[in-house]
């Protein structure tokens, strides 16, 4: 009996509990794009002087997703409105406004912007022109 | 009564307690009275005297007895009185004493009266005192606290310090110069008042009060110094009419002994100081203020304390102004003695200045000087030892301001220092052979003529800025050999040259050498003295032993005071000119290692009025031209005759009484035409004698002497082919020579030979190479290349005029183009190799920084092996003058080796995620200081590498705080993304706002666009971060 009505309890509780899950695709996307990947939850109708928090909870939430693409939020989101905005890093910015009032799982399409990679700067290489970039002196090494 | 019969209740209780009461006081009263009759007490006398620490007699001051006021002392300052006190018991007796005017210290002391056996307690008493700061009373119209305006009769009259305001108070002290205190009481006027200065109410009125310590002998606490009893308070209080005067300075000398005179103490606002002084010492002072007369008073000291007043004046004020005159250079002279009418009035400072008053006598007006009962003042400068003249007296007009400047010279300086080098180019016509006998010649010369007599004194290894450098030159033309010296001051300036040509087969040639160096000395700028002076003719005494080498017709300028028509001011000027008419020979003043000359005087337009006098000051112009006008030269290669007409209206020149007309001197236009450019130092020589050299115009003075006479102008410089104009030099006339630009020979080979040889950016033909190169005595770009497989030489070399060998041992030893090689390799995808090229490079290479640049390059971007790239990129980083950003070309270096850093800690990540946000915190540093140096970046990719370096930075910061949770990383991050993306704006690249997905042209742009859009979605992340904090 007492086991029922903590199952009641729970399955009341877990029915009104809204959390946020969803998952991230788009070509190429492995653990490495993954691995400065953030998804930024942000209420949407909290008070306007009220950026941090309310009393239903704070109006932002950053979300790590995993290796595989999924994240969650790891509490009950107030009900409201939210701005669900995936940033991948290689990836364009891809956000959706949702209605959160029961737990919801959506999917992010992402598409690529392209992976910055390391470049590197050549030295100057012409000492006869004795100027670089503002008409700077150059001092030649002494051996 | 029947009240008392008929008690009720409340009655009675009433009548128990007022029982009760009453027998407890009875009970009191009894045992008081008991107690009482155990105390024995007497009666005492007691002598209260009350003094200041001064000595003098304190009156209306309060004395407690056992902390009972028995009275106050009367006007000697004493109290009498009988005072009942308990036997036996010790009491405290208490002065106390309150002014309006002065702090005084209660006097507080432990007595038992019982032990006097009836005789008269005597307490004496010492208050010491402050004045007290009249803040109220801001304006220091009078330091003895008078109302402004209110005239201090009395302290005039006594010297007392009195209050107006509390006639009381201004009997409480009397310590006055005329009234000094009564001999009884010694000791107490040896008492130290700064001692209680502590005790006094206010540290800071204290301090404010006029008591400030002597110079020589400062003011201790009298209780921690018992020698101080010897010693007297002296005020001073300063006075110009009735408002007292601040930052006066007292000066005291003392009657007896050398001693100088010395600042003592300086006046404070309510124009006091004060110092202590040996009691019995005698003193001669002075007041003396900016813009007053001094006063001064003789001061002959007591036992006592003395206020000293000074009454002071306003008047007018001399300045003298003293330079010692230097050959090479004048500075003010300090230390130089002034006085007026006899007596010293100071010395001169640091700046050669010293401002004295004196009092306005005479009248307004005029007054010449000289004139009939005009009260005219004398004043005499006494320099330091060792300058000349030994003194100087003026007569001057004391009816204003007045000013006198004079200059000294040193008569035991030292010689000025000098190095004899060659001449850093040589003539077109060099010959190694020639130069080095001529560089003898000169040698042994100056040992003779100059070392030899304390002219000049030798440079040794050891100095790097000598005084005067002499650099020979020497040539060999169809007339013989060509040599010149030229003597430069320390600021490369000529000041003096002669030349002179040895024909083939002269058979004593050092004599030659040695008229050249004598002519050269001869135009320094010497100075001496003038030791007595006639009307048309004086004697001067030279440094050294140059009256030895001095020849009859070598001028001098004469440098003396001159005064205005009033009198008022002396200043020094060149009033005269003089040659030499005989020198005396250097023994006749022996031990004075000087020797004299005759010279005779000329005065400008025969303007006598400032005659020369005993002291001033002569200074070499140069040797004589008499030679240049009699002796007439052999007409030279490249001579021409040119005479030219007088200009009708001559140039007004400020020494136009010493020169007429200019000489121009100018490179001789293409073809030969007119309007070349003016040629600067070039040295000009009227019948080799040197005239001068030539100012940035191109332009030389032809000196007055030699006008009328007929001869040839010579100009000399090396890179230049020398110039001869044949002219008879007319008044006024402007004489212009054109010279032509000496052309030099470069032979030169290279190993390998067969290279490309570039002069200033000219191709000149392939090594070996045997060709003139114009513009000899220039500096000149050489490039040598176009091998394959060697490098391309740069090199800048001074073309000397003659022939430049480099060919044999002295060949241009081209370097393997282990770079190139490398670059091939790497290009054609070959990594390794690449790398196993530039490792061939040794160190002393000159491609060795280079390589390992492009090494770090390769391992970065080919081999994606950063920690790799990160070792090479640190091998040229940590050469101390890449790592301070002296060697500016690798600054790419430095930011290559951030990013290798951040992609080394990309994968430490996972692994060790400390050493990750270390390693990104020491990217962002080493990122962070290479941006300061972004200037220095290759021009051709400057926009990207500093897009790189900011986009690297950032993203290390970002790494870390991701990494760490370090808000301040992330607050360094999100300002490097909002830095990185301005840039990329300002760029005019499009980062992409990720909805629209628009690109931009171009591959870099592209590129550039990626890099952008990143770095967009990190800052929104950073964004989201700060949002969530």
């Amino acid at each position: 009996m007492r086991i029922l009505i903590a199952c009641a309890v729970l399955a009341l509780g877990s029915a009104c509990s809204t959390t946020l899950s969803g998952r991230l695709e788009g070509p190429e996307l492995g653990a490495d794009s993954l691995r400065d990947a953030r998804v930024n939850v942000t209420r949407l109708d909290a008070a306007a002087d009220d950026q941090s928090s309310s009393q239903d909870g704070p109006v932002a939430y950053i979300l790590v997703p995993s290796s595989d693409g999924s994240f969650s939020s790891s509490e009950s989101l107030p009900e409201g409105r939210y701005l669900v905005e995936a940033l991948v890093p290689g990836y364009e910015p891809v956000s959706e406004q949702l209605q959160l009032d029961s737990s919801k799982k959506i999917t992010l399409n992402l598409k690529p912007t392209g992976q910055a990679k390391a470049r590197s700067t050549d030295y100057n290489a012409d000492p006869s022109a004795s100027r670089g970039e503002g008409s700077a002196v150059l001092t030649l090494p002494q051996f | 009564m029947h009240r008392f019969l008929n008690p009720s209740p409340i009655r009675s209780l009433f009548y128990m307690t007022a029982r009760s009461q009453l027998a407890a006081a009875l009970f009191s009263a009894a045992v008081v009275l008991t107690a009482s009759a155990c105390q024995r007490e007497v009666s005492r006398a007691f002598r209260v005297e009350v003094a200041t620490n001064q000595g003098d007699a304190v009156h209306d001051a309060e004395v407690r007895i056992g902390g009972r006021v028995i009275g106050q002392t009367d006007a000697k300052g004493v109290l009498e009185s009988k005072v009942t006190v308990p036997q036996g018991q010790d009491l405290s007796v208490e002065v106390h004493k309150s002014s309006d005017q002065y702090y005084f210290a209660p006097h507080i002391e432990t007595i038992n009266p019982g032990k006097t056996d009836g005789k008269q307690v005597v307490v004496k008493a010492v208050l010491y005192f402050v004045p007290k700061p009249k803040l109220a009373e801001a304006p220091p119209v009078d330091g003895a606290g008078a109302a402004p305006g209110t005239p201090d009769k009395a302290a005039e009259v006594s010297g007392g310090i009195k209050d107006p305001k509390d006639s009381k108070d201004a009997k409480d002290v009397a310590v006055t110069a005329d009234h000094p205190p009564s001999p009884q009481q010694p000791e107490a006027s040896a008492q130290e008042p700064v001692g209680v200065v502590a005790a006094a109410p206010s540290v800071t009125e204290a301090v404010k009060a006029p008591v400030t310590a002597p110079q020589p002998e400062p003011a201790k606490p009298a209780l921690a110094n018992p020698d101080t009893a010897r010693e007297v308070l002296v005020t001073f209080h300063v006075f110009a009419g009735k408002q007292s005067q601040p930052e006066t300075k007292i000066m005291a000398m003392p009657a007896d002994g050398d001693e100088p005179e010395k600042l003592i103490c300086t006046t404070n606002v309510r124009g006091r100081c004060a110092v202590r002084l040996k009691a019995g010492s005698a003193w001669a002072m002075r007041a003396v203020r900016q813009g007053f007369v001094p006063a001064t008073q003789e001061l002959q000291l007591d036992q006592a304390n003395k206020l000293v007043r000074f009454q002071i004046q306003k008047g007018n004020t001399l300045e003298v102004r003293v330079v010692a005159r230097g050959m090479m250079s004048s500075a003010p002279l300090e230390g130089v003695v002034v006085s007026v009418d006899g007596k010293p009035v100071g010395t001169t400072d640091k700046g050669g200045k010293l401002l004295h008053t004196f009092g306005a006598g005479g009248t307004t007006g005029w007054i010449k000087p000289g004139a009939s009962g005009s009260p005219m003042m004398k004043v005499e400068l006494a320099p330091p030892k060792g300058f000349q003249p030994e003194s100087s007296e003026y007569t001057m007009s004391p009816s204003g301001d007045l000013l006198l400047s004079r200059q000294f010279v040193a008569s035991a300086a030292r010689a000025p220092v000098v190095v004899i080098e060659a001449a850093r180019r040589v003539s077109a016509s060099h010959d190694p052979a020639a130069a080095q006998a001529f560089a003898g010649w000169v040698e042994d010369s100056f040992k003779r003529k100059v070392f030899a007599r304390g002219i000049l004194a030798v440079s040794n290894p050891l100095q790097k800025n000598p005084d005067i450098r002499v650099r020979r030159g020497v040539g060999k033309t169809g007339a013989g050999l060509e040599l010149e010296l030229v003597a430069t001051d320390a600021k490369g300036i000529v000041i003096s040259a002669a030349k002179e040509v040895i024909p083939e087969g002269t058979a004593k040639p050092d004599a030659k050498v040695d008229a050249m160096v004598e002519r050269l000395i001869r135009s320094l700028p010497f100075q001496g003295m003038v030791t007595t002076a006639d009307k048309n003719q004086i004697r001067v005494a030279m440094p050294g032993r140059l009256a030895d080498i001095v020849a009859a017709g070598d001028r001098f300028d004469v440098f003396g005071t001159q005064p205005d028509n009033r009198g008022r001011k002396f200043t020094v000027g060149n009033i005269a000119s003089a040659k030499v008419i005989g020198s005396d020979d250097a023994g006749a003043k022996a031990g004075t290692g000087q020797g004299e000359l005759t010279l005779a005087v000329e005065y400008p337009a025969g303007d006598s009025r400032y005659p020369v006098a005993r002291g001033d000051i002569v200074v070499m112009r140069g040797a004589s031209l008499q030679p240049a006008l009699v002796e007439a030269p052999a007409t030279r290669e490249n001579s021409a005759i040119q005479e030219i007409p007088a200009e009708a209206k001559p140039r007004q020149e400020k020494t136009a009484g010493r020169v007429s007309g200019m000489i121009l001197v100018r490179e001789n236009g293409e073809g030969g035409g007119e309007g070349g450019k003016p040629v600067a130092q070039a040295n000009v020589y009227f019948n080799d004698v040197w005239i001068g050299t030539t100012n940035g115009d191109g332009l030389v003075k032809i000196p007055r002497d030699i006008v009328g006479a007929s001869g040839s102008f010579h100009v000399a410089k090396p890179g230049l082919k020398p110039a001869t104009l044949q002219s008879r030099v007319a008044a006024n006339s402007k004489l212009e020579i054109p010279v032509e630009v000496e052309v030099a020979r470069l032979r030169l080979d290279s190993l390998p030979s067969g290279a490309n040889v570039y002069i200033d950016g000219k191709l000149i033909g392939k090594t070996p190479v045997d060709t003139d190169v114009a513009g000899a005595g220039a500096f000149l770009k050489l490039e040598i290349g176009g091998v394959d497989g060697y490098k391309k030489h740069a090199s800048v070399i001074e073309a000397e005029a003659g022939t430049l060998d480099l060919t044999s041992e002295r060949s241009i030893q081209l370097e393997p183009d282990l770079i190139a090689k490398a670059r091939k390799a790497s290009d054609e995808g070959n990594a390794n190799a690449a790398l196993e090229v530039i490792s061939r490079i040794p160190s002393t290479h000159s491609d060795y920084l280079v390589g390992r640049h492009l090494a770090g390059e390769i391992a970065l971007a080919r081999l994606n092996d950063p920690a790799k790239a990160l070792s090479y990129f640190e091998d040229v980083t940590a050469v101390p003058q890449v790592r301070d950003f002296i060697d500016k070309r690798f600054v790419g270096s430095h930011i290559n080796e951030g990013i290798a850093l951040h992609m080394v800690a990309e994968k430490e990540a996972r692994s060790n995620p400390a050493k990750a946000a270390e390693d990104f915190a020491k990217a962002a540093n080493i990122l962070d200081r290479a941006s300061r140096f972004v200037r220095f970046l290759p021009k051709k990719d400057f926009n990207r590498s500093v897009q790189n370096l900011e986009y690297f930075r950032a993203l290390s910061f970002h790494r870390k705080w991701l990494i760490s949770n370090d808000l301040v990383s992330m607050e360094k991050a999100g300002r490097g993304w909002r830095d990185y993306l301005r840039s990329v704006q300002d760029s005019g690249v499009e980062p992409g706002n990720g909805n629209s997905g628009e690109k931009t042209a171009g591959a870099k742009n592209d590129e550039s666009a990626v890099y952008a859009a990143n770095a967009k979605v990190y800052l929104k992340q950073v964004e989201a971060g700060m949002a969530r904090r």
